[in-house]
């Protein structure tokens, strides 16, 4: 593996730039490499140094910004569960351009799989602790509050922040949990 | 746009093969890369056949999802006043029924959308009733519904991938939302 010098990181950028570019305007699938080559003025030989083709790309972008968001629900000393919530809707907010190109691929859910995976492993951990469900049971409801969370990302992004209506939010699911304390 | 004409049986027919070929195509690729002149070839039909009844495939996919819509909203209509976890068993009963039109409408990158008559009408149900019962403003009301139809709609896909009637896993949920919104009732009323 090379080490990645500036002019590397320099080419990776201006190929993941003109591909996102791309993908606001049509899906991956017609995509080609040359249409990029031409866009973001390189040669084919030097795209392949980087990338064997689209696809790797977008993998690369999704991966990149589902590490982003667990860095963002990773339990450390003094994030509570209402902090992740808000840490995950800034980070979607600062990128909200790559976030709307990943929601509109074949499989949303598929793109922020890795994200998803992780999420349901730390609410399980975080919110059911102290509850008296059983792991199927978990499994329901973490399945059904990550499908309203999505629900409500999505509708997020279109307006502004408030902080307001997250407390409400996490209130509601607060409240819904509290049920099956123990 | 055309007039509206009046469905004969000729016409009835065409708009079936029609949708049966974007039913079979569906089975293989998402919407966006079907194209007019395959479903043509399957459904055996002219391009300008086609075009007399949709503008394009598009078009046909919305039309389903309108008219299973309507079916799930023509339920909710005649039963609003039942308990809120009849309602859910039995809409599921509905799409249980027709599981496999279900899962071929849902786009998954837009599951609210694809069914979003009927999304905007649950919601509009929940909506007046949070504001009727608990102390939430029309603002907070229609985003509280949002995010619970959502859940609802990732779990009412679960239920149509696994199609296994679970009372036990309904009842998990309802009581997580029904006390999720006790929270914004005065005390004496929870639900």
């Amino acid at each position: 593996m090379k080490k990645e010098d500036r002019r590397t990181t320099y080419t990776k950028q201006i190929i993941r730039e003109t591909f996102m570019g791309l993908l606001q305007q049509k899906p991956i699938g017609k995509i080609s490499v040359t249409e990029i080559c031409a866009a973001a003025e390189i040669s084919r030989s030097t795209f392949y140094l980087h990338y064997s083709d689209c696809y790797q790309i977008l993998e690369e972008l999704q991966n990149e910004f589902c590490d982003k968001l667990i860095e963002a629900i990773k339990p450390h000393a003094k994030n509570t569960p209402m902090d992740s919530m808000l840490d995950t809707h800034d980070i979607i907010r600062n990128n909200n351009d790559l976030y709307m190109i990943l929601m509109r691929t074949e499989y949303p859910m598929h793109a922020f799989k890795k994200f998803i995976t992780f999420g349901k492993k730390i609410l399980i951990e975080q919110m059911f602790a102290g509850t008296t469900l059983s792991s199927e049971e978990q499994d329901w409801l973490a399945d059904y509050i990550i499908g309203a969370d999505f629900a409500y990302d999505q509708r997020v992004l279109a307006h502004d922040y408030n902080l307001q209506r997250e407390k409400l939010i996490h209130e509601f699911i607060e409240a819904g949990l509290n049920h099956f304390k123990k | 746009m055309n007039k509206p004409r009046k469905e004969d049986r000729r016409n009835a027919y065409t708009k079936g093969v029609i949708r049966d070929a974007v039913f079979q195509l569906l089975q293989t690729k998402p919407i966006d890369k079907i194209t007019v002149s395959e479903v043509c070839k399957i459904a055996e039909i002219n391009r300008s056949t086609f075009y007399l009844h949709y503008i394009d495939c598009h078009h046909v996919l919305e039309q389903e999802q309108e008219r299973f819509c309507d079916k799930l909203i023509a339920y909710m209509e005649e039963h609003k006043d039942n308990a809120p976890l009849d309602i859910i068993l039995d809409t599921h009963k509905i799409i249980r029924d027709d599981s496999d039109l279900y899962l071929l409408l849902i786009r998954s990158d837009q599951p609210m959308h694809s069914f979003k008559k009927f999304t905007d009408y649950c919601k509009q149900f929940l909506i007046s009733q949070l504001t009727e019962k608990t102390s939430l403003t029309a603002e907070e009301a229609d985003w509280i519904a949002h995010y619970i139809i959502g859940g609802s709609f990732a779990n009412t896909t679960r239920f149509a991938h696994e199609l296994d009637d679970n009372l036990h896993r309904e009842e998990i949920i309802h009581n997580f939302v029904a006390n999720g919104l006790n929270g914004f009732l005065p005390r004496k009323e929870h639900l």
